[in-house]
């Protein structure tokens, strides 16, 4: 019998000291977990109380180069294709955004960032690098609060940044305030990272009808577009721990809106290309969710001299030759084009110049750098460009 | 004296210190015992029997000389290894019984049988008959104090039998009886010592003892003398 | 194989034998659990102090591994601009703290001021992948967040408003949201916390433009480039400390105050261990004849060792479950009082469970297993050594205790002496000093028999005038049983003393503190606002009000405070910057300082530094310090040491002139006025009381009424300590029935015979209540200078080895009559239900054989 009782007695001890370990064990192990959720009391209509685009209105400049609060959402945005001295092709976009968090209310709001820490303005900034040879696509996104000086958007010095990312004017090459030179400088965390003089070489586009782009049937469902369609670039580019000096060409779109879309539209193709004549093309195509092409579809075709000839939807034929499957987000995207647009006489081959250059960021878009081949008025063409597809996720 | 007696004491002595002085209690004490032989010791009290009762059962170490039972001499033997041989080979029987008083009868008889260290095959049955033998084999569930004083000394000479020693000693086991009681207590003894052939030595200053005794020696000076049993009875 | 079944039949033998005196069973029981609980609940208590902690930093460091910090305070928020943009910094964020009371919970809140946007790397419940929609947090409104479970207790939902007091402020808070904890130890972690936006928490702590501090993540491979990179684009004053190393520095502020309550735990413990000791001594002295007998039969010392060790292990095993489960209980209570302690003295800590530990309740385990054994020990190793012989004779047999006074006694003084060599070991620390302390209780205990002889011989013919014949009796009974009088006298000795020793140290404290504040505090009337920590006056008072306030009626004069936490060469300090001239020192007592230091120190780049400092960090008049300041590292020297209790960890206190050459900060913590002669104080306090209606909560006190309310917190804190003497006492009065009573009821023989001789039962009371009365008065005589040497021992070598205090040594004699009142309660007590027993019983079974 005392046999018995010993044994279960050290059974007992057994199991104990396993439950104590475990119990110690475990306890360490766990981390703090936590999530937040928001009641859904808060948030009144998502697009209430904005300022909206209703028609075309004067620009003035510099200001108009800058932030506009009280429309919700803005962007600068930049994309360019640059060769090195050895003909090595790298293309770049770089692009800040500014989302307003709340409508605005009276004066206070107006401010494109707050001083101290307080704000209505969030800032998000994208910036990739593609390396063409390699095939290589390096991105990264970034995001801030419009205040303490963390991001922001200002018209005097002209600046717009996300904490060192920036956009700033270069006050020693002076065209006038309307066209004036920018410097870009950005660093990613691996180190990639440009630093480029941007000079524009055509004047100021207005797109759309005098800057008014009509994107979708409501009232507001447009934007304020400009563009600058074609700048002279030059400086440094840093990929792989290598620092390369690079000339080329960019292009610069700058809009700002509230809710731009309409309700059945899903997403856009858009198309910016430089030929080799001196004519630069921008096009873009709002893609309706049943697949259908939106009539509010818009284009240009900007003459050497930077006249406008405005093109719609049937002006512009294009058919897609080719797509690509995501491997990371598993959507197909386009990645071949023949572009007819009789009006110009003009035929584009145009194709992604690698499949990957897919931005899978806080938003899933695709932006990539063209080849361009065709023929204008039978001229032979060559040409650069870019390709940003958006409205391809998987769920949608 | 045979030379290979069963018990053998030779020249024992044994002193006390008190103060600054020391007494001797035994001086060079010699003693044969026989296997199967019942020898009582006689002395008066404060003579030095219990000293050497002690000394035989290996309880206490002597100065001088030796102390042979079965062969083996325990007055070199250090304490742990005289406890043991005590306890496979000696048999107590004492004057206040000095029963467990926590055990039954029975678990009392036991005791020395697992004291001893056999197989606990059959030790049981064995403790029931040697309590069987002392005619209080329907009282082994009984707690010493529900037992007389007779009925408890029975049940300690079982237990001085249980275990078959090679020895055992009584420290006058009649000391706390009634003369009717002590008398049977006495045949019982008598018998059953005889029965199972063991070998004896009672300690007591009662002379009627003697007439079951094979020999009567008596402690005096702290050395033994030879009594004729007829001078003993009277 | 042998041993196994023989064995068992001596553990029957013996294991019934204590079944049927179960008294000796029971309260052996009770004193291991006793002991074991009261050191199981301390430690459960001081765990989860330190658990609730750990996890509350936890959640307010989150992942990162560095901190960044301003001299004084705070930071400028510019330097986490330049971090993140010129130095590009990826892995940073931006954290402003402090502390404030949500209406509804009676609990302070750590309130966590972050950049949802830079939060994902450190805390994911803080960041905004987590789900905090920005267009509230960050734009504006006051929005904060709390977890999910306190909300609940809160009563309130997402969309309600809170009502948050901060520095005595109040602010409406809007609840935009909740937190799900993922899971219990989130739980835990985040119960005291509320989360803002930057903006909102700098608005709150009236810290516009400022950080408290920025928390870094930096690898750790090229952790030193980045270290120096950052470096250099810091300013002045700002230093970079690893983030474990900074909460480790806070937690070891309570480390003294937990490891003294751990210390009196164990001292309750030894308290136990006497008990059994006490208990198995005589339950072996009982059954001394049946280990007699079991020798006869061949029963070797080992193995009745071994049966006794048995007993002891199945008591102690009882006992220390009984004691841990008691221990739970009591520690529900104790952790409360632990809770406050830590709040009002070093650092706000709020613990709304217990945890349960595996290590506390093995170590408890152990602990109590272990007591009882080797408390056991020495009793069964005198049973297995007993002399077979002398068992066989019917005599009781005093042992050899009285051949062995003297040699005993011997001994003790030398264990005693060895005791006080522990204490001039250098660098010996606490622990050399309650070794010292369990040396002279053990050295004075062995003393205990001799002098118990000496004073029977005094008492013998006092006691004859007194009480006649019996009286001579009991006294005389006392000696001649003297091995097991001796043990109960000096258990209960031990006992009481321990409540002398305590009581005295108490007493002490508190006396040096009463009379400390009572020249402290000259001024007639002090405001400050309500600071998270009481001890530390470090919240601040509005400005304007500060100017209210100096220019009411009837203020004379008045002077202010400002208390910071700065960094120096020590490490995280406090800084007491006063605004005072040379009139200071009339309130500051100091204990050594260089000459002219008041008309020194309003010029000069010196300062005065507590007692407790100087000790803690082993420096003194001359010494430099270097401080971290809004200008860099300065060295300021020290040239004066003041008595302080307010605070064990130490203080430095500088002019505040001094202190705004280097520091930018201009706040001020407190203020104290001086009322106009003859001015009725209390109206005075009024007066000012409705100045600042309505503007900021601020405590207003009189010199008394601030007086009263630091002593409370002394009190308050001595709570616990007051609990554990309480416990103490019941330990040893449990102890002394015990050990009395079984006395009397082993001597139910011989008081058998006296009775059949011819004692009434009248007189047989007188005779066991007057023996055990007379034990009862030597031990309370004997506990009174161990009691003192204790007290001397707590207050001149663990207290000022803990904390750096000189305290005055007061021995009231009130303290003294209670001990030896008690001693002489407990042991009458003891006697009645014996001499009942032995009165009512019949002598003539008693005489029977047993």
């Amino acid at each position: 019998m005392k046999k018995g009782i010993r044994y279960i007695f050290n059974l007992f001890l057994i199991v104990l000291l396993g439950i104590g370990l475990w119990y110690v064990f475990s306890d360490n192990k766990e981390k703090i977990e936590a999530s937040v959720s928001v009641a859904e009391a808060m948030g009144g209509g998502d697009q209430e109380g904005y300022l909206r685009a209703t028609g075309p209105r004067e620009f003035i400049f510099p200001d108009d180069h800058g932030p506009h609060p009280g429309f919700k959402t803005e962007w600068w945005y930049y994309t360019g294709n640059l060769f090195t001295e050895n003909g090595r092709q790298f293309g770049y976009q770089f692009t800040i955004f500014r989302n307003q968090l709340n409508p605005p209310e009276g004066d206070a709001d107006s401010l494109a960032y707050g001083k101290d820490w307080n704000t209505n303005q969030l800032y998000l900034g994208h910036f990739a690098i593609a390396d063409v040879q390699a095939e290589e696509h390096v991105f990264e996104e970034r995001y801030s609060r419009g205040a303490a000086g963390l991001a922001g958007a200002q018209t005097e010095p002209y600046r717009i940044w996300v904490e060192d990312w920036e956009i700033k004017r270069i006050d020693s090459i002076g065209i006038s305030d309307k066209n004036f030179a920018l410097q870009i400088k950005a660093a990613m965390e691996d180190g990639a990272s440009v630093d480029l003089n941007l000079i524009p070489q055509k004047p100021l586009i207005l797109q759309g009808e005098q800057g008014y782009d009509r994107k979708g049937e409501g009232e507001g469902n447009a934007s304020y577009y400009l563009s600058f369609t074609r700048m002279q670039t030059n400086g440094s580019i840093s990929i792989n721990g290598n620092q390369l000096e690079v000339t080329g060409s960019s292009w610069m779109d700058h809009e700002w809106s509230t809710s731009a879309l309409d309700e059945g539209q899903e997403g856009w193709d858009w198309f910016s290309i430089q030929l080799s004549n001196g004519y630069d093309l921008m096009y873009y195509q709002l893609r309706n969710e049943d697949g259908s092409v939106s009539q509010f579809t818009t284009g240009a075709l900007i003459d050497p001299q930077g006249e406008k000839i405005l093109l719609g939807p049937g002006d512009v034929n294009i058919e897609v030759l080719d797509s690509w499957l995501s491997p990371h987000t598993g959507s197909e995207y386009p990645s071949e084009w023949r572009m007819n647009i009789p009006k110009a006489g003009l035929i584009l081959d145009l194709a992604t110049l690698f499949d990957d250059q897919e931005m899978a960021v806080s938003v899933q878009y695709y932006e990539g750098t063209l080849s361009v081949s065709g023929r204008m008025n039978g001229e032979q063409l060559s040409g650069n460009g870019f390709i940003e597809m958006t409205g391809y996720e998987e769920d949608e | 004296m045979a030379q290979n007696a069963h018990i053998q004491l030779k020249d024992l002595s044994k002193s006390y210190k008190e103060g600054d002085k020391s007494r001797s209690v035994l001086d060079e004490l010699n003693l044969s015992v026989d296997e199967g032989e019942m020898i009582v010791l006689l002395g008066r009290s404060g003579s030095g029997k219990s000293t050497l009762l002690n000394l035989v059962s290996g309880i206490d170490k002597p100065d001088f000389g030796e102390v042979n039972i079965g062969g083996t001499d325990i007055s070199d033997m250090n304490e742990k290894d005289r406890t043991l041989f005590r306890r496979k080979h000696i048999g107590f029987v004492f004057q206040s019984f000095n029963l467990i008083p926590t055990l039954t009868a029975l678990e009392n008889v036991l005791l020395p049988l697992k004291l001893k260290g056999e197989s606990n095959e059959g030790i049981t049955d064995k403790a029931q008959q040697y309590l069987d033998q002392v005619e209080l084999g329907d009282r082994g569930d009984s707690y010493p104090d529900r037992l007389s004083g007779g009925e408890q000394q029975r049940v300690a000479i079982a237990r001085a039998l249980a275990h078959e020693p090679m020895l055992i000693l009584a420290d006058e086991p009649t000391g706390n009886l009634d003369y009717e009681t002590g008398r049977t207590i006495l045949d019982m003894l008598n018998n059953l010592v005889r029965k199972n052939g063991r070998t004896m030595i009672i300690a007591t200053h009662d002379r009627d003892i003697c007439q079951i005794a094979d020999r009567v020696v008596e402690l005096k000076g702290g050395q033994l003398h030879k009594v004729e049993h007829s001078a003993a009875v009277e | 194989m042998k041993n196994k079944t023989s064995n068992n039949l001596l553990w029957l033998s013996s294991i019934r034998f204590l079944l049927r005196h179960p008294w000796h069973f029971v309260l052996s029981i009770l004193g291991v659990a006793l002991g074991v609980s009261v050191v199981v609940s301390i430690d459960l208590s001081n765990n989860s102090a330190k658990k609730a902690f750990a996890l509350s930093t936890e959640a307010v460091t989150g992942k990162a591994t560095h901190q960044i910090m301003g001299a004084a305070e705070n930071l400028d928020e510019n330097v986490y601009r330049k971090l993140r943009i010129e130095g590009k910094i990826r892995k940073s964020a931006p954290v402003v703290k402090g502390y404030g009371r949500i209406s509804g919970m009676n609990k302070t809140f750590q309130i966590l001021g972050v950049d949802p946007l830079a939060e994902t790397p450190f805390r994911d419940f803080a960041s905004q992948q987590s789900g905090i929609e920005l267009d509230d947090f960050i734009t504006g409104e006051k929005t904060g967040l709390v977890a999910q479970h306190v909300a609940d207790q809160l009563q309130l939902s997402a969309g309600d408003t809170m009502t948050v007091s901060v520095g005595g402020r109040t602010q409406l808070i809007r609840l935009s949201g909740v937190i799900k904890a993922g899971n219990d130890r989130s739980r835990r972690a985040l119960e005291n916390v509320l989360l803002v936006d930057v903006s909102t928490a700098q608005q709150m702590f009236n810290m516009q433009g400022q950080l408290s501090r920025i928390d870094l993540i930096l690898p750790d491979k090229g952790e030193q480039a980045m270290l120096s990179r950052i470096n250099r684009l810091l300013p002045q004053g700002t230093s970079i400390t690893r983030s474990d190393s900074r909460s480790e520095t806070v937690a070891q502020m309570s480390r003294a105050f937990e490891f003294n309550l751990q210390a009196l735990s164990m001292l309750a413990l030894l308290v136990g261990m006497f008990l059994i000791y006490n208990t198995m001594t005589f339950s072996v002295v009982q059954r001394r004849q049946l280990i007699g007998r079991l020798r006869a039969l061949g029963t070797t010392k080992n193995e009745i060792l071994t049966i006794i060790l048995k007993e002891a292990l199945l008591i102690g095993f009882l006992g220390t479950v009984l004691g841990i489960i008691a221990g739970i209980f009591m520690a529900q209570g104790l952790v409360k009082l632990v809770t406050q302690s830590i709040n009002d003295l070093y650092f706000v800590l709020s613990v709304q469970e217990l945890s349960i530990g595996l290590f506390p309740v093995a170590k408890a385990a152990l602990l109590g297993i272990g007591a009882t054994i080797i408390a056991a020990f020495w009793p069964a190793r005198e049973a297995s050594q007993a002399d077979v012989s002398t068992v066989l004779r019917r005599s009781s047999n005093e042992s050899k205790i009285s051949r062995r006074l003297l040699p005993l006694a011997g001994f003790g003084l030398i264990i005693g002496l060895l005791g006080g060599a522990v204490l001039l070991i250098p660098n010996g620390g606490i622990a050399a000093g309650y070794v010292s302390l369990l040396f002279m209780i053990v050295g004075f205990s062995l003393m205990i028999p001799l002098i118990i002889v000496w004073m029977a011989m005094v008492f013998r013919p006092l006691m004859g005038k007194l009480n006649g014949i019996i009286g001579k009796m009991s006294v005389r009974g006392v000696v001649t049983e003297l091995s097991r009088t001796s043990v109960a006298i000096a258990a209960l000795v031990v006992a009481v003393a321990a409540t002398v020793g305590v009581g005295v140290m108490v007493d002490s404290f508190r006396g040096t503190v009463v009379s400390w504040l009572e020249a402290q505090l000259q001024a007639d009337v002090y405001v400050q606002p309500p600071s998270a920590v009481s001890r530390k006056a470090d919240a601040k008072l509005e400005p304007k009000l500060v100017e209210l306030l100096k220019e009411t009626e009837d203020v004379s004069r008045w002077h202010t405070v400002r208390s910071v936490d700065v960094q120096t060469n020590y490490g995280t300090d406090q800084l007491v910057a006063i605004e005072q001239g040379v009139e200071a020192q009339e309130t500051y007592q100091l204990k050594a300082s260089s000459e002219n230091f008041w008309q020194q120190y309003m010029v000069k780049d010196i300062v005065m530094i507590s007692e407790a400092y100087a000790y803690r960090n082993n420096v003194s008049l001359g010494d430099s310090l270097l401080i971290t300041t809004d200008r860099g590292r300065q060295s300021f020297t020290i040239e004066a040491i003041n008595f302080d209790y307010a605070s064990d960890i130490g203080t430095i206190t500088m002019n505040r002139d001094i202190y705004n050459q280097y520091f930018d900060d201009r706040a001020i913590s407190g203020l104290a006025l001086y009322a106009v002669d003859g001015i009725n104080v209390d109206q005075l306090v009024e007066r000012l009381r409705n100045k600042t209606q309505g503007k900021q909560e601020v405590f207003i006190r009189s010199n008394k009424g601030l007086r009263e309310a630091s002593i409370a917190i002394f009190d308050r804190t001595f709570t616990v300590t007051i609990v554990l003497r309480m416990l103490a006492i019941i330990v040893a009065f449990i102890g002394i029935l015990s050990a009395l009573m079984a006395l009397q009821l082993e001597r139910s023989r011989e008081l058998a015979v006296l009775r059949a001789n011819g004692m009434t039962p009248g007189q047989l009371w007188n005779y066991v209540i007057s023996q055990t009365g007379i034990m009862g008065v030597m031990a309370g005589i004997l506990s009174v200078p161990l009691g003192i040497l204790m007290a001397y021992i707590l207050v001149y070598v663990i207290n000022l080895r803990s904390f750096g205090w000189t305290l005055q040594f007061m021995i009231d004699p009130q303290v003294l009559l209670q001990a030896v009142g008690l001693a002489i309660v407990a042991a009458l007590l003891a006697g009645l239900y014996p001499s009942r027993k032995m009165a009512q019983a019949n002598p003539a079974d008693a005489l029977r054989n047993d």
